[in-house]
């Protein structure tokens, strides 16, 4: 069944016209995903699911035009639910049931669209393969033996097999981006702040961001539509007037010129970052992301060379402030008020260590320390502070760039999905290097997204490369249309991923 | 810089993590050349730039002094694994 | 060897808002445990807090009532440490850029002086839970149970500088602290509740020496008395430990009201690493100078400026006017009964009598009647108009004092709506007449002899049984200076 991949409207049009029930897509969507043999989902409730359809049918039948009613979609198991348990990827909070369900969540539940259940992800978003989940694996469709991305490579994984046209997901340093870039998905990373943190399990707070995951810049935008706006529940939330995030879809993206159906991208500059082309950046990708500038040119875009000279300092930048809050937001998990909790304790102490020891995974073990670490009195001036100013350093220096450009472009990650037998127990710092393109974008704030752009054919595998696009904050509508316009241009986005089926009983 | 056992044994109880040797041995190696890796922050050329703590130059925004209604404490406590009497439990704390 | 003492006061105050400072849950004492626990008070996944203007708003008043720098831009911070009636196992306070920085508090000691305290600073955060330790019914042994009501409920710490110098001067500070944040509002003031609680920093040095002494810090004393005691015994420890030899250290302390003692606290044996960094939650809180303007005009005037006012203008002696501004309540009766006699047209000078005799009616008759029954003087049975119609007859003759005290019972009982009702009704104007007076002082004179032969035998006072005899036949209403004069000159 294709509908899945044919998109939002497609899918909603269908839904109108009758020729399918959100029922009947509930149904078929599980049993495409069957027993799971990507690891793409960790909770799944037929029932809830169900009724969740037959309200948005209620609703369809009502002749309710709503854009994403009916839609089925599975939220990363970050966002809490009523209906579904929330772990984060973690044993600390196995079979929790959030009394209220996240914002993002009641958001999309009220415009409509039905939840298939929570997806795996890297135990509390940390991580960039997935294979931190406490759970399970997740696989990457393209090649099951082989990596999604992460941390929200379950969203990823099924979107690209065809399970669910659409994924909620988290970026913190990359973890939209990243699995969307290497699934073959489009991803977006909304501007921090534009989509509320309510009920998202914090990993890092300063950073941390909801975004859509699904086949396409126009049902990305579909979804923040849904799920941007100001929520008075969180302090940091933009305040700003409620936008159509596809209002410069087939418009002029440059003020004052009319549009050319020929050169859409008429007029518009996109810096080339040179430290995004650097050693380090694998042939395989580089060849794509060329092609995909060329095809930016063609459309009329002026690509010119810049430099963001600080990209390098992003990544020690970002492994010092996220480990840092991550420490602080995971304090909270000691088993006495919800979470695992650790049998017959000695005494307090014991209930405290051995709860938190027995229920963390390893590498939120690392970043807890780390984080410990660098706030702890005599580093925190030259570690933490230090961080924060380098911080400042980056965000200069995109908007420097942005002074004369109004997108970047790039790579999302310096290769194609790797197998996941080989790194599994690959160094942290090697794979904290790998996020070396999506950084600095997490930590000035800005919107962006990875948009699929071409593959590395590799043993007779094609695995998808993402090119990555950054806008000046608050930008996300042009961010959108240019993805919306090379979208119109290229097909890359509508290649799928072999069907899973031919897949199962693979060993793992 | 390289980390001692000393010195991760300190970071341990600061955040209420047990570790069991091997775990101890093999995050002291990691956790040292993260923190000797990310030293290179030092080299940063940040003279008079202020830290970053939030990405935006927001303000804070105030909610108004209303207080709301409560779901059941049933229903907020259902996920504690110990409960009686309303209160939560915890081994007896001393002072 | 001579010892110098120094102090230095933390004081966190609850502020009296409706709702927590970063939830909806409401703040009211004494509820059913965890029934006033949000979501964000428990520390759910996925919860953030949300600043209560109210509590700002009470910050800045209280900067301006000590004349304190309000930031424009202050900072909260996370402060970690693992206890469990702190469920993010951070508390959300503010470190290095407090909301409110400087200001003095002039303060009355005991023996009539004045000192100024200089304020370090003052800072918004969150309260923290309750443990309950004691078994319970329900509560199974070996078990503490963690209440989270409290948790949330937002406080303003005040800081002073280490400036006092004895137990009696930290005392009178933390008094006048706390009269004041009740004056201005932002506290309900009660002591029992946990609305108000000290922790003293005590250290001592010899006399001369300048580098302060190590210190330690005495936690949670909620009374005056325990304040005082706290830092009596912490500084003879301490005195006493320096001279055999050793060496105090810093620690924190409890008072141990039943042995007399401060003891260490266990579960602090290890320094805290507090690990203070900006909540990224929470961006930084402005207040511009609008705001601090608009708060300013709605303050009150504050305890002293009343005194000094009252004490100039009244010439009430310093204990009077500092009896009127004990309370809020207090100066706004006695504001109040002013401001009727203004409207009376009813000038109450310099040294009048109407000043003190107001005063003398509050804190005596008034003051005895709120006692009895238990009540606030914000609820008493005889508001200022009925005192000031009271007073003004007594004032001008109708009424002896004895009388108006009858009067005022029967006000109390709501009997009468006002004095004048209570004298037609019960015709209780005092009796001047000359004649009518002589009349009875013949009566007495001749019905008690004896009395007579006492006070010519030399017995002064039988002049004043006879003098309340005639009171007794005239039913008090006779004028006593009269019938005392009158007497004395019938018998001379």
């Amino acid at each position: 069944m294709g509908l899945m991949r044919q998109g939002i409207r497609t899918l909603r049009n269908a839904l109108a016209r009758r020729e399918v029930s959100a029922t009947e897509l509930v149904e078929t969507a599980f049993k495409e995903i069957g027993d799971d043999p990507l690891g793409a989902v960790l909770a799944m409730d037929r029932e809830a699911s169900l009724e969740q359809a037959r309200a948005a049918q209620l609703r369809i039948d009502q002749g309710d035009a709503s854009p994403l009613l009916g839609v089925p979609i599975l939220h990363k198991d970050v966002f809490v639910t009523r209906a579904w348990p929330t772990t984060a990827g973690s044993r600390m909070l196995e079979g929790y049931r959030s009394p209220f369900d996240a914002e993002v969540v009641r958001r999309l539940d009220q415009a409509g669209m039905v939840c298939l259940g929570k997806a795996n992800c890297d135990e509390f978003a940390m991580g960039s393969a997935n294979q931190h989940s406490a759970y399970k694996p997740s696989r990457n469709p393209w090649s099951p033996t082989r990596v999604p991305g992460g941390s929200s490579g379950g969203s990823a994984a099924a979107v690209a097999a065809g399970w669910v046209v659409a994924a909620t997901g988290t970026d913190t340093g990359g973890s939209v981006r990243q699995p969307a870039s290497l699934c073959g998905i489009t991803g977006l990373k909304p501007t921090y702040g534009r989509i509320s943190r309510w009920g998202m399990v914090a990993y890092a707070s300063s950073l941390d961001q909801a975004g859509p995951m699904a086949g396409s810049a126009d049902d990305c935008a579909m979804m923040l539509n849904a799920m941007a706006g100001f929520d008075q529940k969180d302090a940091t939330s933009l305040d700003r007037p409620e936008e159509d995030f596809t209002r410069y879809f087939g418009a002029s993206l440059v003020p004052a010129q009319k549009h050319d159906e020929a050169l859409p991208l008429k007029g518009l500059r996109v810096g080339r970052p040179k430290e995004f082309f650097a050693e380090g950046l694998s042939p395989g990708v580089a060849q794509p992301i060329d092609s995909a500038l060329k095809t930016l040119e063609a459309m009329g875009a002026v690509v010119v060379d810049c430099s963001l000279p600080r990209t390098a300092l992003s990544i020690p930048a970002y492994y010092v402030i996220a480990p840092a809050e991550a420490s602080s937001n995971l304090a909270r998990y000691d088993g006495i008020r919800y979470g695992h909790r650790a049998q017959q304790p000695r005494d307090l102490l014991d209930l405290y260590e051995r709860s938190r020891s027995e229920g963390f995974g390893p590498e939120v073990k690392r970043r807890i320390l780390v984080g410990a670490f660098v706030l702890s009195h005599g580093y925190f001036d030259a570690y933490y502070l230090q961080a924060q100013r380098v911080r400042r350093l980056i965000a200069m220096d995109f908007d420097s760039v942005f002074e004369s450009c109004d997108f970047i472009v790039g790579p999302v990650s310096p290769t194609v999905a790797w197998p996941i037998e080989g790194r599994s127990q690959m160094d942290p710092l090697a794979e904290y290097l790998a996020d070396i393109y999506t950084l600095g974008a997490s930590l000035a704030g800005l919107p962006a997204m990875s948009v699929p752009c071409g593959f590395q054919i590799e043993d007779s595998l094609r695995l998808p490369v993402g090119l990555q696009i950054i806008a000046p904050r608050f930008e996300e509508a042009r961010l959108l249309a240019m993805a919306h316009a090379f979208q119109q241009q290229t097909d890359w986005h509508k290649q799928q991923a072999p069907a899973q089926t031919e897949k199962r009983g693979v060993a793992i | 810089m390289s980390l001692s056992q000393d010195e991760l044994i300190k970071l341990a109880k600061l955040s209420r993590l047990s570790l069991s040797p091997q775990e101890s041995e093999s995050l002291r190696e990691s956790i040292s050349s993260i923190i000797d890796w990310v030293g290179q922050l030092q080299q940063a050329p940040v003279e008079g730039i202020e830290p970053m703590a939030h990405p935006h130059d927001q303000a804070l925004r105030l909610r108004e002094d209303e207080p709301v209604q409560l779901e059941d404490r049933e229903v907020l406590m259902a996920n504690a694994g110990e409960r009686a009497a309303g209160f939560f439990l915890v081994p007896k704390v001393l002072d | 060897m001579s010892w110098e003492v120094v102090i230095g006061l933390e004081t966190h105050v609850q502020l009296q808002t409706a709702s927590k400072i970063f939830s909806g849950a409401a703040t009211r004492f004494g509820q059913e445990p965890n029934r006033q626990a949000h979501p964000v008070d428990m520390a759910l996944p996925g919860v953030l807090p949300v600043m209560n203007r109210a509590a700002v708003e009470a910050a800045i008043r209280f900067g301006l009532a000590i004349g304190a720098q309000i930031a424009p831009r202050s900072v909260f911070a996370r402060k970690h440490y693992f206890y469990p009636d702190l469920p993010k196992s951070y508390q959300i306070s503010q470190y290095e850029i407090p909301v409110v920085q400087g200001g003095r508090l002039a303060v009355a000691l005991a023996d009539g002086s004045q000192r100024v305290i200089e304020l370090t600073r003052a800072h918004l955060e969150e309260d923290a839970g309750k443990s309950v330790h004691e078994a319970l019914d329900g509560l199974p042994a070996n078990c503490s149970g963690i209440d989270l009501n409290r948790a949330g409920t937002p406080l303003l710490e005040i800081v002073t500088e280490p400036v006092m110098r004895s137990a009696q001067e930290a005392v009178a500070y933390a008094r006048t602290l706390h009269s004041l944040v009740t004056w201005i509002g932002i506290c309900d003031g009660n002591l029992q509740e946990g609305s108000f609680r000290v922790d003293a920093n005590v250290s001592v040095r010899r006399v001369g020496e300048t580098v302060l002494g190590t210190r330690c810090e005495i936690k949670n004393l909620n009374s005056f008395r325990f304040l005082e005691r706290a830092i009596e015994v912490e500084v003879a420890r301490q005195i006493e430990l320096i001279e055999d030899g050793g060496r105090v250290v810093q620690e924190t302390r409890l008072f141990d009201p039943d042995r007399d003692e401060t003891r260490s606290m266990r579960s602090k044996e290890d320094a805290q690493d507090y690990r203070y960094f900006p909540d990224p939650d929470l961006p930084p809180l402005c207040i511009d100078g609008q705001w601090v303007e608009s708060v300013r005009a709605s303050m009150p005037q504050l305890p002293e400026q009343l005194r000094d006012q009252w004490t100039v203008s009244l010439g009430l002696s310093a204990y009077d006017a500092s009896m009127l501004v004990q309370s809020r309540a207090h100066a706004d009766y006695f504001a109040k009964c002013l401001s009727v006699l203004q409207e009376r047209k009813v000038l109450v000078v310099v040294d009048s009598e109407l000043g003190k005799a107001l005063v003398n009616w509050m804190m005596g008759e008034l003051a005895n009647h709120l006692n009895r029954e238990g009540l606030e003087i914000s609820h008493s049975k005889v508001s200022p108009e009925q005192l000031v119609g009271l007073l003004l007859r007594v004032q001008d003759g109708t009424l002896s004092n004895k009388i108006a005290r009858e009067v005022f019972a029967d006000l109390w009982a709501g009997a009468f709506a006002n004095a004048d009702q209570a004298i037609e009704a019960k015709g209780l104007q005092q009796i001047q007449d000359t004649g009518l007076i002589e009349s009875l002082i013949e009566e007495v004179l001749a019905s008690q002899p004896k009395m007579v032969e006492e006070f010519r035998a030399g017995k002064d006072k039988a002049l004043n049984a006879l003098v309340g005899q005639v009171m007794k036949r005239s039913q008090g209403k006779a004028n006593p200076q009269m019938v005392s004069d009158l007497m004395r000159q019938r018998l001379d």
